[in-house]
């Protein structure tokens, strides 16, 4: 989710002469509704079943993707995407954050709502202090990606769209709001390795 | 005729704008909701003392309350477009609260507990649109409140 902010927020490339060109683009794209009903529905299955394999599923796939896309499009995409012109980054921008916006939601969902329940079947939420503590961490961890998330990186997220939408839009507003994603995106980056060194412990015992 | 620079020269009455700490607030109740939460569920496999989640939760309550009056309050606002986009956000969020608290119910909560722990997920799933629709509608040419579902059409 961070990680979008770095496709306009990063340093100033070269830039082109005269007004960029906004190309036409769905804020939120309406044909992977279906495809995340779908997924809703399975996770809801999965957990009325009560079934390990299938949270396990929701779990691991959601978990693995939510990291993965978190740091590969911050670490390595992002800072190609920021070396581009404004008109590229326009571009790219337009077809890409859209698609984030129905993405990173469903992976969160999926990885949370499966994890919670799985810890609960397979007994992790029932250990005992001191090994507790290793839940303890991601549920803080967990809980200070969901504020930043939700408090700064997906409203600002929403408002470069709608602000790239306008028939003039607002460079300047653009580019304040793409520097409040990649410092953001830095701290969401870091924390996501957190959760890696606690999963990975996790998935030891 | 309006020259092509001119057309594309962002309109600065918008940048010059101070709204109330609409944000701020807003993150305030997700810290509130969240430390809520995880209080809570450090404590298992024992049972975790309601009072002080129960205190965070009304907390946020407040702090979401007084944001919501402070929006209402705006002059000048986006209301379109706060409409259209808490609209939407408040729908997803239908889905994702009503899934956590399915969960809730399949996992036998019950008591004092469920109902905390509904407050909770109410305050998140408000939470969530106020915060979206005014973080878009904050930087859209003021339009009054949509008498018909005519903002619809960028989504």
């Amino acid at each position: 989710m961070a990680t979008q902010a770095q496709v306009i927020g990063a340093p100033a490339a070269p830039t082109v002469q005269g007004p960029p060109r906004v190309p036409e683009f769905e804020i939120v794209p309406v044909k992977a509704l279906p495809i995340i009903a779908l997924v809703v529905v399975g996770l809801i299955a999965s957990i009325a079943s009560n079934k390990v394999w299938a949270l396990e599923f929701f779990h691991v796939v959601g978990g693995g993707l939510w990291t993965g896309i978190d740091l590969f499009v911050g670490l390595i995409v992002g800072p190609i995407i920021g070396r581009l012109p404004v008109q590229a980054r326009i571009e790219f921008s337009t077809r890409f954050m859209p698609k984030m916006i129905v993405l990173m939601p469903t992976l969160v969902t999926m990885t949370l709502a499966s994890g919670l329940q799985l810890a609960r079947v397979t007994g992790f939420l029932f250990v005992e202090y001191p090994d507790h503590w290793w839940l303890t961490a991601s549920y803080v961890v967990v809980g200070v990606m969901t504020v930043i998330a939700l408090g700064i990186l997906e409203p600002a997220n929403i408002a470069v769209l709608f602000e790239l939408k306008k028939a003039r839009p607002n460079p300047e507003r653009i580019g304040k709001l793409m520097r409040i994603f990649v410092y953001t995106a830095g701290i969401t980056g870091i924390m996501q390795l957190s959760t890696l060194i606690i999963m990975t412990k996790l998935g030891t015992w | 005729m309006i020259s092509e620079s001119a057309e594309h020269a962002p309109s600065t009455q918008e940048e010059e704008r101070e709204f109330p700490p609409v944000q701020q607030l807003a993150i305030l109740t997700f810290i509130l909701i969240v430390s809520a939460g995880v209080f809570s569920v450090a404590y298992l496999p024992d049972r975790a003392p309601l009072p002080f989640p129960f205190v965070l939760i009304s907390s946020a309550y407040v702090v979401m309350v007084i944001n919501a009056i402070l929006v209402s309050q705006i002059k000048e606002f986006a209301w379109d477009r706060f409409v259209q986009v808490a609209g939407w956000a408040l729908l997803a969020q239908a889905v994702s609260v009503g899934m956590i608290e399915y969960a809730f119910v399949v996992d036998h909560v019950r008591g004092k507990l469920l109902v905390m722990l509904s407050m909770g997920l109410f305050v998140y799933g408000f939470n969530v649109p106020l915060l979206l629709g005014f973080s878009v509608a904050r930087f859209q040419p003021p339009a009054p409140w949509p008498k018909r579902s005519s903002a619809g059409s960028d989504l």
